[in-house]
């Protein structure tokens, strides 16, 4: 008997894994199907005396006491648990802003003093539930809607997209729509819009979009009567229960609806991926769960992908020849700001390193969409896979807390000191290169910034000139891409030791 | 004071800078500094239902997924679930073939479902059979998703035992050590996969490779999940639905039509105690049984450090002086010195205590515990200037608590001096605010004060140390004057 005990006190903790979401955190242990608890992001603030949101901060140090609070509130209240020596699993997109990530480490490490932190990023994660190499994994959350293509363990960095496109645009355009169905501003508190939105909206067909859009609407479903406490009941009229989730597909010269920034993901993504990413669609967070949307998604995939720009070479340059295709190449971002075929090119929305997404993605190689059905909730679809990797291998992929204590660093994509590639001319010096250089893309507010890449300050020049190197494939020496860690054929278990990949295999990039 | 309804108007700052109520405060007596929940250390110390207060081990809340075996919550409002008792009908009975009746079950039998009187949910809203026992036995439900999320865990265990398989041989590979002779003992594993080879035993590795070759990935298709026809003619019953805190309240299932609602076991909840972060004492210890709100160890400011309570102030006006009155309370049982100090009087605080080299040989040992690590959480607390009191160089001496001699009425007028009226172990002051001229009309006056005070140190000493040492300690103080008049 004493053995066993023995055994057991060696045994490693269960450790934890954490989603902190805008809205709603999910919570509970590896190894188990579904999270403990899924609750709202905000605890009671008792100087402020209200429920204060974890996302509510302006200082690092507010955002400090944010996380103090809302990590006590679930360790103690909900998972019931000692946080001391036991790992936790963070699952985290990877648009995080670096202040929040580094301040959670505070947090985690210093504060609630745990042994280990996996830090890993949703889209991989959402993938790993699915146990398929290549995914494309849409994930609409709370604010965001995110498009990742996971190929082989690895995002492709520079194909992510990234637009507002979620349960706040939704939020917004119904409070709009019921501000019109009951002729005067409501002023809803958000609870109740939410509310609305759940027990009320759906999101029509496409053919129903249509009509709506062209005037003579269909025949509206049924409208109903909100019932409010204190005030008359509130009018919810079919046309609102429809067309709340309009604002997501809708288009405008920007190209940057949900079905827009999926193609374009796609097609951001090396050419022999794209078929089997189309193929291999994901629909996650919380607001895919809105009835009909996955099935709107796909209608108008469909239909975007027989249109211009995602079929036929761009207008502006058929019968062009090769010769002058490549002088508008050289020249395009003028060319693109002034000509008069501006409209006919696909819009770049990160700058600088897209603007030869019109040479490459002049056809879309893609005629069929297929979609996956996970197998969990879909708004815990990323908890399920941080779960499972932890679940798997035990965390051993885990930051430690002492070569936190003594490193003081997170690695992290967007930093030069861990995303260059090995035989990196720049990798030698690395330690003699500005630190100054290092804190300013350290510090960057938010990751899109990096990709963006655009301001000419001299302290940038380095990043850009990284970056070109990472994108410009044709141009690298031995073969270094961005989009594959491993050779095609095994498929393995995330990294997630920021191996955002460097391997030698590539084909050629499809380009002029 | 502290207040449960209203504002806290006098706030203690903590030694690592938060602004607290003295209710919301610890003291430790081994570090003898005020500490506060944000700078010590919780722990869980035990699993109890709230409901029917009944501990439960931590293995087995752990089982139990921390979950009450036999209290509910309702899926509906999240009131707690009351079990009610009904008789069953007896059969009715059922003329036979023959044409002679056969009554069975003639005794009523008591039956119970599980209903909330806040909502009227029933258990029998949903469809979930009485039941015969009062307590447990309630059908409960697997998450449909488990099988296929075990298939995954497997795969990825295979996978993650694959990978670290391979890591080894190449390392293997890397140090072996070619020598003259082939060994079957070592290293090679050789003699192992022999000996299973002889015994007839599938090799070592087939575990791994079988979950891995049986593992079925996710199968995309082109259908997706249109939303049903009848859904632009149905009416609406806002009620059917569910909200999001009512699917979110099981995650698991997260139901969306309130026919697939079902009872929720109750969370348990936990009693902590907590610890210094410095010296590693327990600050409070609660007692282990649920019912009790006792502690075995309760080390809160209240009982160590003075208490402050404003009587009452005139109003505040920029560029005047206005009056305070003041009350302190000593809890100790120990007769105190007291002090008024400004804030910037205070000594600055001397973090190199005499250490001795046992101690320094300690701390070099504990190379977790680096003081690095305490500043994340220190903050520097915002103390306002704009209105300060006015500091007496008058000591003050206030007696030991007495409990007796709270039934003493007629407190003891001081005349003259500060003191207003002295009474056993508290003592009342008057003081004066002076406010400067640049505050500003309508901001909150907020005033602070630093007080000094003697603390008899009651741990038990150290073999070789001098017994019950009195100490001089600090506490900066923030009062709360309403708002600056115009």
């Amino acid at each position: 008997m004493t053995l066993y005990e023995g055994i057991a006190l060696i045994q490693e903790k269960q450790a934890v894994v954490l989603d902190l979401g805008t809205d709603y955190t999910k919570f509970g242990f590896t190894g188990e199907a579904a999270p403990r608890c899924i609750i709202r992001s905000e605890f009671w603030c008792p100087a402020e005396r209200r429920d204060k949101r974890v996302y509510d901060y302006h200082t690092a140090e507010e955002l400090y006491d944010n996380l103090v609070h809302m990590l006590h509130l679930l360790y103690y209240r909900h998972v019931l648990v000692n946080p001391k020596e036991r790992k936790v699993v963070v699952v985290e997109s990877l648009l995080t802003p670096t202040l929040f990530r580094e301040t959670l480490a505070k947090v985690l490490f210093t504060h609630y003093e745990v042994s280990g932190v996996v830090w890993a990023d949703s889209p991989r994660l959402c993938a790993i539930t699915l146990g398929i190499p290549i995914a494309l994994v849409v994930s609409i959350g709370a604010r965001e809607a995110e498009v990742c293509a996971v190929v082989h363990a690895s995002v492709v960095l520079r194909a992510i997209q990234s637009q507002p496109l979620a349960a706040r645009a939704i939020h917004d355009e119904l409070s709009r729509l019921l501000d019109e169905d009951n002729n005067s501003i409501l002023h809803l508190p958000d609870h109740i819009i939410e509310d609305i939105k759940v027990k009320a909206c759906f999101v029509g067909p496409r053919s129903r979009a249509v009509e709506w859009l062209e005037g003579n609407g269909p025949t509206p479903a049924k409208s109903v009567q909100y019932p409010v406490a204190g005030r008359a009941a509130i009018t919810v009229s079919g046309r609102t229960r429809e067309l709340a989730a309009e604002p997501l597909f809708a288009r405008d010269n920007d190209m940057a609806s949900l079905p827009d920034i999926v193609l374009q993901c796609i097609i951001q993504c090396p050419i022999d991926a794209r078929r089997a990413l189309a193929e291999n669609i994901l629909v996650t967070g919380g607001t895919a769960s809105m009835p009909g949307l996955k099935a709107r998604l796909a209608h108008e995939l469909r239909h975007l992908v027989t249109q211009p720009p995602y079929r036929g070479v761009s207008k502006a340059l058929t019968g062009l020849s090769p010769v002058a295709i490549k002088t508008i190449y050289n020249r395009a971002p003028d060319y693109y700001k002034s000509g008069p075929h501006k409209f006919t090119i696909l819009p770049c929305p990160y700058g600088y390193n897209n603007h030869m997404s019109m040479f490459r993605s002049d056809r879309l190689h893609v005629r069929e969409f297929k979609f996956h059905k996970s197998s969990c909730h879909d708004n815990a679809c990323a908890w399920t896979g941080g779960a499972l990797v932890a679940g798997a291998d035990g965390g051993a992929r885990a930051l430690a807390r002492d070569v936190f204590t003594r490193e003081r660093r997170l690695r992290d994509w967007p930093c030069l000191l861990d995303n260059t590639p090995p035989d990196h001319p720049h990798r030698l010096y690395r330690d003699e290169l500005s630190i100054s250089a290092f804190a300013v893309q350290h510090n960057m507010s938010t990751r899109l910034f990096f990709l963006q890449a655009c301001p000419a300050q001299r302290i940038i020049r380095d990043a850009r000139y990284l970056l070109k190197w990472h994108t410009s494939r044709p141009r690298l020496p031995n073969g270094w891409s961005l989009w594959t860690s491993r050779p095609l054929d095994t498929q393995r278990l995330v990294d997630h030791d920021f191996s955002y990949g460097y391997a030698r295999k590539s084909r050629p990039q499809h380009l002029i | 004071m502290a207040y449960l309804t209203q504002p806290d108007y006098v706030k203690y700052v903590c030694s690592c800078g938060q602004l607290k109520p003295i209710t919301n405060l610890y003291f430790c007596r081994h570090c003898l500094k005020i500490r506060c929940g944000f700078c010590i250390c919780h722990e869980v110390d035990s699993h109890y239902c709230a409901n029917c207060l009944e501990n439960m081990p931590s293995s087995e809340a752990r089982l139990k997924k921390n979950r009450c075996s036999s209290c509910f919550d309702c899926p509906s409002c999240f009131h707690t679930l009351s079990t009610r008792a009904t008789l069953a009908q007896p059969r009715q009975p059922v003329p036979d073939a023959a044409g002679d009746t056969k009554v069975e079950n003639k005794q009523p039998k008591k039956m119970y479902y599980l209903s909330c009187f806040n909502c009227r949910w029933t258990s029998r809203d949903v469809g979930i059979p009485d039941q015969p026992v009062a307590s447990g036995g309630w059908p409960e439900r697997t998450n449909p998703f488990t099988t296929r999320f075990n298939q995954l865990l497997d795969y990825y265990k295979a996978i993650a035992q694959q990978e670290k398989q391979e890591k080894l041989e190449r390392e293997r590979k890397k140090f072996a050590i070619r020598g003259k002779y082939i060994t079957l003992t070592d290293k090679t594993g050789l003699t192992g996969a022999m000996a299973r080879n002889i015994a007839g035993l599938p090799s070592s590795e087939s575990g791994s490779s079988a979950a891995i070759a049986n593992f079925t990935p996710s199968q995309a298709s082109a259908e997706v999940e249109e939303l049903p026809e009848d859904i632009f003619t149905k009416d609406v019953n806002l009620k059917l639905t569910t909200s999001m805190a009512q699917r979110l309240a099981s995650p698991a299932w997260q139901p969306t039509s309130v026919s697939r609602l079902h009872p929720l076991a109750k969370l348990l909840s936990v009693k902590r105690s907590q610890r210094c972060r410095a010296c590693d004492h327990n600050l409070t210890k609660p007692e282990y049984n649920p019912g009790s709100i006792k502690f075995k160890i309760e080390l809160l400011a209240y009982y160590h450090v003075p208490e402050v309570k404003i009587i009452s102030y005139e109003t505040v006006k920029p560029g005047t002086k206005s009056a305070l009155l003041l009350k302190l309370t000593n809890p100790t049982g120990h007769e105190m010195t007291l002090q008024l100090l400004r804030p910037e009087d205070l000594p600055p605080d001397d973090k190199e205590e005499p250490k001795s080299i046992e101690k320094s040989l300690e701390k070099s040992l504990n190379l977790d515990k680096e003081p690095s690590y305490y500043k994340a959480i220190e903050r520097r607390p915002v103390l306002s200037d704009a209105c300060r009191v006015a500091a007496p160089a008058a000591l003050l001496t206030l007696a030991q608590r007495d409990d007796a001699a709270e039934y003493d009425d007629d407190a003891h007028q001081d005349t003259g001096g500060i003191v207003l009226w002295r009474k056993s172990n508290k003592l009342a002051l008057r003081l004066e605010v002076e406010t400067s001229e640049t505050a500003s009309p309508g901001s909150p006056a907020s005033a602070t004060l630093a007080l000094q005070y003697s603390y008899r140190n009651t741990v038990p000493p150290a073999a070789n140390a001098q017994p019950h040492r009195v100490h001089t300690l600090y506490a900066v103080i923030t009062l709360q004057l309403g708002l600056v008049a115009g």
